[in-house]
């Protein structure tokens, strides 16, 4: 990418240096982070997150500094991982109710557990909408403030907060179905 | 409209396990080698470093690993094959004799182009060796009498072997034209050392090329014809460094190389053109 494309922003402050390079340094892992919450697998992250900057160095000249960088990366990053899920290839993977068996050292034992409790997220997640997924990732996980939930998902402040509620209320709903079907387990 | 309160606050009154679920999801982040692999992808930072002799050497050695497989394998199959012939059309004594063939390829060096040392090039880097152990005579033209011996094929492949470690120490050198079923020039003809030299400058830059011709992305485009055309300029293929040359001007017609590029074809780029 060049380095050397420099953004003319509109607002009051004077112009400032934009390059894809720096946008890349500042918030390429959180696009990554998103894209993952957002329903990328582990395997494809990588290859969205490059989809996510390409679009960015070819859309920066055309970005008018109305909303901060990060929120209008975050906003490719939920049409980049929303083309994602619809591509029939990302159905390639089987789910499954439970993570694969692994044998693992003592030591990573912290690390299992946060991946374990990733993937229930995931699953979690998985059951909501697109709209409601991405408001509640971009303000419960990044916290974002709603503003810019709003500018990201593109809707009014007072849409991106009934999504955000109504996303909070399935969230509470399906742990609370898990709860329940584990103590029946038990 | 205020924000309301997150849920991975203690106060907003979410379970225990939904925050720890929260904070799990945040927790994933991509380590930098991730983040250097898409950088690269996309251009930011070289896939290979430009003089990454290591890089150049490690790329190239994988290269050459293919490449002596496939020769090993030819061999071994040509071996085995004319064996066979062989065990036909001569009786094999019934001493337990065998039959070593063994392929030397050369290694690249890193000889400077203008050096006129002669670099250290027939660096054997494999060797096939099949050996046909016979326990009793195998009949001229007996058809399938080959099945009555005792074979064993062995294959070795070996990196950095010497030139003479073909050969087991305890094989006889005459062997090979004893069988009389393999070509001699397989294990002994080595070329003159001049004409190794050539050959390794030629393999060396040759590499170079192919290798700075794969690396085509990013913004390395312009370091790599720059040194496409020197490469083809060191090897003599004028017409296509001149080429290339005209290529980069029309290209990057700003480009701080372009006198640097002019130079090494003969280009006056004051009075032509490009």
């Amino acid at each position: 990418l060049p380095r050397d494309l420099v953004l003319e922003s509109h607002s009051a402050a004077p112009p400032r240096e934009l390059t894809a390079a720096a946008l890349f340094d500042e918030h390429a892992a959180f696009a990554w982070r998103v894209l993952r919450r957002l329903g990328v697998t582990d395997a494809d992250a990588d290859d969205a997150c490059q989809e996510v900057f390409l679009t960015v160095h070819r859309r920066l000249h055309a970005f008018e500094g109305r909303s901060s960088p990060r929120t209008w990366i975050y906003g490719i990053c939920i049409r980049v991982a929303a083309d994602y899920r619809k591509r029939a290839t990302t159905r390639r993977e089987i789910s499954s109710s439970k993570p694969p068996e692994q044998v693992v050292e003592a030591s990573q034992m912290g690390d299992v557990a946060r991946r374990e409790a990733r993937a229930l997220l995931d699953r979690i997640l998985d059951g909501l909408d697109d709209d409601k997924r991405a408001a509640f990732v971009l303000y419960e996980i990044e916290e974002l403030p709603l503003r810019e939930v709003a500018a990201a998902l593109g809707c009014p402040l007072k849409t991106a907060f009934s999504r955000l509620q109504a996303a909070r209320r399935e969230v509470e709903d399906a742990l609370e179905r898990l709860r329940a079907k584990e103590e029946r387990h038990d | 409209m205020t924000d309301p309160i997150r849920l991975r606050d203690p106060r907003s009154g979410a379970t225990t396990q939904l925050r720890g679920l929260l904070a799990a999801g945040r927790s994933e982040m991509p380590d930098t080698k991730r983040l250097r692999s898409i950088a690269c992808g996309l251009g930011l930072v070289p896939a290979i470093a430009p003089s990454g002799v290591g890089a150049l050497a490690h790329v190239g050695s994988k290269w050459l690993s293919a490449g002596v497989l496939k020769i090993g394998a030819t061999v071994l199959l040509v071996g085995v094959g004319a064996s066979v012939f062989a065990a036909r059309s001569h009786p094999v004594p019934a001493t337990d004799e065998r039959l070593t063939t063994s392929v030397t390829s050369v290694r690249p060096q890193s000889t400077p182009l203008g050096s006129t040392d002669v670099p250290q090039v027939p660096e054997q880097v494999a060797i096939v060796v099949s050996t046909v152990s016979a326990t009793r005579p195998i009949r001229s033209g007996g058809g399938r009498s080959g099945s009555a011996a005792t074979s064993e094929i062995v294959s070795k492949t070996a990196i950095g072997a010497s030139t003479t470690g073909a050969t087991p120490a305890n094989e006889p050198a005459a062997s090979h034209q004893a069988q009389g079923s393999v070509p001699s020039t397989w294990g002994s003809a080595a070329p003159a050392p001049a004409d190794r030299a050539g050959a390794a400058v030629e393999a060396s830059v040759a590499l170079d090329l192919a290798l700075r011709d794969e690396r085509s992305s990013g913004g390395l485009v312009e370091d790599r014809d720059v040194a496409i055309i020197e490469a083809l300029v060191h090897l003599g293929r004028m017409g296509e460094a001149r080429q290339r040359a005209a290529r980069f001007f029309r290209v990057f017609p700003g480009s701080a190389r372009r006198r640097q590029v002019a130079e090494l074809v003969g280009f006056d780029l004051g009075t032509q053109n490009p």
